[in-house]
């Protein structure tokens, strides 16, 4: 009864339809997951999970303690190395080629090895060379080719990209009707919304590429890299507004 | 909600990857992450849901939700059941990039509810990565761990969804901030390092670490050396190349493009792939017995040769074989229906029938069928495949082929029938 008062106290949490529906939805989640815990723990000693729970930490590790630093080491030296065009291929190679690679290996390396002649039966290091050496191809072909569009694009539109830097703010609507969800207090930088202006900025107040603008501009990213502090300032919202 | 919050740990702890600008992208952010994270979503829940169908199928009693027709049901459900779990491995990789500077959110822990919300992350992310590892290593039959695929991968499948569930819910504000703004996130708060209490996970925005000695005070988020859209044509590109590299496993007209698939569907005995061998079942010798007969069990017991069985009445019905390792093909099948041999018995037609293989240790060896598989008019005795009588490896002498059924379920090596 205490509980429910204190969570009366007028300002202090009052429970929207919405933050119902979600703690609904999140009850409902672990009650889901609660099925497969029971399921998994049923019927032998709590120790007999210990392969599990190997494979369960095991695959968290390898990602966030080998994949993820690879990927962004590797990062972190090609943005001292590397314009953005080529950043950009990069990066499609590594997570195109990457993903058939993960798929891929497991084929090359189990080649032969099961007594069933029907698994596996491809030459899988010939394969995966060749679909790793298509990835590269498309990708590199894909770069050379946008390149050639933008540049002639960029001489087109030239003139319509100086009012890229015009910041508008914005009142920012609070999403649930939470106590300490005051994003409407927050201005917002806002984004220019002229069909004409929009489609050669890449700096971050700009509007999403892939809603409105056929094609990335990167040569444009090149400039606006040297000017990262003239973009206004936004307050943050505070995303786990629950507190 | 849990007023509880902790103290944040000494500003000096905060180096290496915790510092903050230490990830510089613009695409860390709500918008990317709620985008890529709805294809992931919708791979998982087709991964989960087709899972189920597979799951119930090879339950003794399927439920009758399930249909058995078309007959290409189980191939379809299981296909799909694969391929999104393929489909999955580049959506992980890019939605993991993605939140992955929210792993050092700073403070790490500030309070309680901080705490589940991670701790439910872990759970999501560990699940998934399991359930895709699992099962990406199941469709090549290779089992370098030391418990039970089937049941396992059954299990992590709801622990999994429930996370997933757990963080639609949580997240439910900041996907919903995704989808409807335009733009990228604003930058991070300046501010933050004196007063880090905002945000359980504050946007871990990022800036340019190579400022990192000036310390600018007014850090916007570096224009992406990547823009999000050339990302997400990135992520859908290596979706496309990975599924049609592999489907060609259950989609026959894409098998010329299926160069990492684990099955072709055209190599195996007589055109057809196989799941177990006759040696490894352990029935090469016998199932070349002369002296095999079937033995049909009910009210009215027969047992039949293979000369008496190829002469009773044939039927040719065109069905697939689809394994749960999601390769599938179609096979032109001949025999005997199975029907007529259970009316032949006396069975009842409400009854249900159990099928008992010669093949001795076998996780399938016996297999039960509902009597609506059962008296279906398409479901065979085999005894021939593309009008050669089958390969051993096929299941010779005879076998069963049903529609809409797993193929670990198409029971080989027939010995009995029995009426339940």
């Amino acid at each position: 009864m205490r509980i429910r008062q204190r969570g009366l106290v007028p300002g202090a949490l009052s429970i929207s339809p919405l933050l119902a529906a979600r703690v609904a939805l999140g009850a409902f989640g672990v009650w889901v997951a609660s099925i497969g815990l029971r399921a998994l723990l049923r019927g032998h000693p709590f120790a007999a999970n210990a392969p599990v729970g190997r494979w369960l930490i095991g695959g968290v590790l390898a990602h966030d303690a080998i994949i993820a630093p690879t990927v962004f080491v590797l990062g972190a030296v090609t943005v001292r190395l590397a314009g953005p065009r080529v950043r950009q291929a990069l990066a499609a190679i590594l997570l195109i080629g990457g993903s058939v690679l993960i798929v891929g290996l497991p084929d090359v390396l189990r080649k032969g090895h099961n007594a069933n002649p029907t698994v596996t039966p491809l030459d899988y290091t010939r394969n995966l060379i060749i679909v790793l050496l298509a990835v590269v191809g498309g990708v590199l072909l894909t770069t050379a080719a946008s390149a050639l569009w933008r540049r002639r694009r960029v001489d087109e539109e030239d003139s319509e990209v100086q009012d890229r830097e015009v910041p508008e703010t914005e009142v920012q609507e609070p999403e649930i009707q939470e106590p300490e969800v005051q994003g409407s207090e927050a201005p917002e930088p806002e984004v220019q919304d002229r069909e004409g202006s929009e489609s050669e900025v890449q700096d971050p107040e700009a509007p999403d590429p892939e809603v409105q603008e056929p094609e990335p501009q990167l040569s444009q990213l090149q400039d606006s890299e040297t000017d990262d502090a003239v973009v206004p300032i936004a307050s943050t919202e505070a995303e786990t507004a629950e507190e | 909600m849990a007023r509880l919050t902790f103290p944040t740990p000494p500003g000096w702890l905060r180096r290496g990857p915790l510092r903050e600008g230490a990830f510089r992208s613009s695409l860390h952010d709500e918008r990317t992450a709620a985008l890529i994270g709805t294809a992931l979503g919708i791979a998982f829940t087709t991964a989960f849901l087709t899972g189920l169908i597979s799951h119930e199928l090879q339950l003794r009693h399927p439920p009758t939700w399930i249909p058995d027709r078309p007959v290409w049901i189980y191939r379809f459900t299981q296909g799909l059941h694969v391929a999104s779990g393929l489909a999955a491995i580049p959506l992980l990789l890019a939605k993991l990039w993605t939140v992955y500077p929210r792993l050092f959110g700073w403070p790490p822990l500030s309070s309680i509810r901080h705490g589940l919300e991670r701790l439910s992350i872990l759970v999501l992310v560990a699940g998934a990565i399991f359930q895709l590892v699992t099962g990406l290593l199941n469709v090549i039959q290779w089992y370098p761990w030391a418990f039970a695929f089937v049941p396992t991968h059954y299990q992590v499948a709801w622990i999994t969804v429930g996370a997933l569930i757990v963080h639609i819910a949580v997240k439910a504000p900041a996907i919903a901030r995704g989808y409807r703004r335009p733009a990228a996130q604003p930058p991070s708060e300046p501010a933050a390092e004196a007063a880090p209490a905002v945000a359980a996970a504050g946007e871990p925005v990022a800036e340019p670490s190579v400022a990192e000695s000036t310390k600018p005070r007014f850090l916007a988020p570096r224009p992406g050396t990547v823009s999000r859209r050339s990302l997400l044509i990135t992520t859908s590109a290596a979706v496309g190349v990975v599924t049609l590299t592999t489907v060609g496993q259950s989609v026959t007209w894409l098998r010329g493009i299926d160069l990492l698939a684990p099955r072709d569907p055209s190599v195996g005995p007589q055109g057809v792939p196989i799941n177990r061998t006759a040696a490894q079942a352990g029935v090469q010798t016998t199932a070349l017995d002369p002296g095999w007969q079937l033995e049909v069990d009910g009210p009215r017991p027969f047992q039949l040769t293979l000369a008496q069985l190829a002469r009773l009445p044939q039927y040719e019905a065109v069905l697939p074989i689809a394994c749960v390792e999601g390769w599938s093909v179609n096979g032109t099948w001949s025999g005997v229906r199975l029907r007529d041999l259970l009316d032949r018995a006396g069975a009842p037609t409400g009854a249900d029938i159990r099928i008992v293989s010669f093949e001795k240790a076998g996780f399938y060896a016996t297999t039960t069928m509902p009597r609506e598989y059962a008296r279906d008019p398409l479901t065979l005795l085999a005894l021939r495949l593309g009008g050669q009588p089958l390969s051993v490896d096929h299941g010779y002498p005879a076998r069963i082929i049903a529609p809409g059924r797993p193929g670990v379920l198409q029971t080989k090596w027939v010995q009995r029938i029995e009426v339940l």
